[in-house]
Formats: structure tokens, C-alpha cells, sequence
């Protein structure tokens, strides 16, 4: 069990603590912090959220998230959202671009991208695809690191 | 570069005669760049013995089917005695010959590639046998630098610098890569 009771929820878009990445990797958490803040620059702040909040799901998260922009019964649907009406055709389109770019980034195809640029211009989907790289590695690291640490924090 | 490999990217790029992984930053430079420093954070570390480094880059790169990646070697690597009887291993590493220090890297590449939520206690003793927390930290952080190759593959734009031959890779002093002589910043 790789923490011990329940993480403290946090907004779906906070940057994460990452407390491990001390001395020298300080500059690579500040780093990634950076590219959270050019993410909430670039891209569209509800699909940036729904991103998020999907990311966190597919990969297990072990902190709750809290929606800030998506309305609850939305947010609560999102690891479903392909059997629910909540969403927007272009929602969709990005949330099936993360679902691909998460776990099977090289399945991702001409006909997922070109849904995708149905809704958003380039510049605003090459945004989106870097805010999934942003979030899919960090919620990653998170997950490594709150694992790799969990005795010495039990203790 | 062929033109096959450059109609097959799916977004279309800026007009300009910049190659195409220049171009498609213009659509969001800050982005870029900011993602960029933190592959230049990891890059500049040195804890990791370059082999290590190498082959989990390899893995990460080969699990994703990174085809930019996949054409590149590491120079300090190959230095060490990396070749590609020794590279081709990491496909089925664990019924290989590669030495137990680097399958307890690669189980940790896979891990954090499949299944990060599975990564435990148990792992980093498992790393521990192998490799000082200031190594296995460097790892991860080597797995996240890597990861940005996922970007170029979702666009098609993991276009090799040479598609017939094997490029070699060095980091300048500020971590920027250095792909058969061109830098990359």
C-alpha cells in the first residue's frame, strides 16, 4: 500500500507537491511546475480540466481531485465519458486524443487528430498535446515517487 | 529528409523552410521552450552511468515506437561499449543476458510507462540492490525527459535525421541535444 490513509484532495490543475524531487532535482520540479503554468496560458481552461481530471483517472491516481471549472455530474462522468451525453463533440475529441496519447500514444492516428482539428485550430491542438505531456508525466512522477517514498513517510 | 515522411504528419505545420520540428513549435514557443528546460534539467545530471541512461531511453522509445528515438545512440554510451546486439536486447530484456542491474532498470521503465500506480516499496528495494536513491531519482527523471518524444509521435512528427543510418546523440553543455553534429534547443 503505497500511502498510508486518504490523500488530501486538490484542485484538478494544481500543480503537485513532488516533495521528493529535493537537491538537485529541484530545477527539473520547477521546471515541470513552469510547464503547468504555460499550459493554463495556452490551452482552453475546461479542456484543460477535463484533461486533467482524465489523465488522473486512467493513470490511478491516488489523490482525489477537485473540479474547479467542470461542473460535478461532468467531472464525475469523465472516466466514462464515452458511454455518457455530457460532453461536447469537442470535448470528445480531446478527451479520445488523451485516452490514446496516455497509454497507446503510438495507435494514435491520422483520423483521431483530424477529429480533433474539426474543433481546434493547430497552434490550439499542438497547446492541447503539449498540456498532455505536462500532465501525463506529472501525474506519473507523482505516482512513481509517492510509491518509491511510501515507507519512509509511514514511518 | 523524404517526403514521405513528412506528408505523413498530421498537423499541418506554419509555412516556413525550417524543419518541421521548428515549425510546429511557432504554434506555442513558450510551451515549448518550457518543456524544453525541463529535458535540459535531466539531461544535465550526470549520477546515471550513460549505458543505463541509454538503455532506458531505448525502452521508452521502442514501448512508444518513437522512430526519431529509436535512430539515435547515445555517443557516451556507445563509448561504454553500447552496440546494437547490446540495444537490441531491451525488447525482451528480461529473458536476456543484460546484466540484473539494468533489468531492475528497465522493470522500473516499464512500470512507470504501464502501470506507474504499481511502483511500491518493494521496487526501490529492488533498485536498491543496484543503483543510490540519487540514481534511481535520476531514472524517473530520465523516463519524464524521454517522454516528450510522445508529442513528435502523436503528430507523426518523430521524423529520424537520417533514415537509413543510426544518429549519433550528445547533450551540449546546457542539456541541449546534439544530433549528428546539429544542435537541437
Amino acid at each position: 500500500m503505497p500511502t498510508e490513509g486518504r490523500p488530501t484532495a486538490r484542485p484538478a490543475m494544481e500543480f503537485p507537491p513532488l516533495a521528493a524531487l529535493d537537491g538537485p532535482a529541484a530545477n527539473t520540479r520547477a521546471a515541470l511546475a513552469a510547464t503547468f503554468d504555460q499550459s493554463r496560458a495556452t490551452v482552453d481552461p475546461l479542456l484543460l480540466e477535463l484533461a486533467a481530471l482524465s489523465v488522473a483517472a486512467m493513470l490511478r491516481s491516488r489523490v482525489p481531485r477537485t473540479p474547479v471549472l467542470v461542473e460535478p455530474e461532468r467531472a464525475a462522468a469523465v472516466p466514462e465519458w464515452r458511454r455518457s451525453d455530457l460532453f461536447t463533440e469537442r470535448e470528445r475529441a480531446c478527451l479520445a486524443l488523451a485516452d490514446q496519447f496516455v497509454f497507446a500514444v503510438g495507435s494514435v492516428d491520422d483520423d483521431l487528430v483530424a477529429q480533433a482539428l474539426k474543433h481546434l485550430q493547430p497552434a490550439e491542438l499542438y497547446a492541447f498535446v503539449n498540456a498532455l505531456y505536462v500532465l501525463d508525466v506529472t501525474e506519473r512522477l507523482e505516482l512513481a515517487l509517492d510509491g518509491l517514498h511510501a515507507t519512509e513517510d509511514a514511518s | 529528409m523524404t517526403d514521405a515522411f513528412v506528408n505523413a504528419i498530421r498537423l499541418p505545420l506554419p509555412v516556413g523552410e525550417d524543419p518541421p520540428l521548428v515549425r510546429v513549435r511557432e504554434y506555442a514557443p513558450a510551451s515549448a521552450d518550457a518543456i524544453w528546460d525541463v529535458y535540459k534539467t535531466v539531461t544535465v545530471r550526470d549520477a546515471l552511468d550513460p549505458m543505463t541512461s541509454e538503455l532506458v531511453r531505448l525502452r521508452c522509445a521502442r514501448v512508444n515506437g518513437c522512430r526519431l528515438c529509436q535512430s539515435l545512440r547515445l555517443a557516451d554510451a556507445v563509448r561504454d561499449g553500447l552496440d546494437e546486439t547490446l540495444a537490441g536486447k531491451v525488447d525482451d530484456y528480461e529473458h536476456s543476458d543484460l546484466d540484473e542491474r539494468h533489468k531492475a532498470a528497465l522493470r522500473l521503465t516499464d512500470a512507470f510507462i504501464a502501470a506507474p500506480d504499481t511502483i511500491d516499496a518493494t521496487t526501490r528495494a529492488d533498485l536498491q540492490r543496484w543503483f543510490s536513491d540519487e540514481e534511481i531519482q535520476e531514472l524517473l527523471l530520465d523516463m519524464v525527459a524521454w517522454l516528450q518524444q510522445k508529442v513528435l509521435i502523436a503528430f507523426a512528427l518523430d521524423i529520424p535525421v537520417d533514415p537509413d543510418a543510426l544518429t549519433s546523440m550528445e547533450y551540449d553543455g546546457d542539456g541541449n541535444s546534439v544530433l549528428g553534429g546539429m544542435t537541437v534547443s
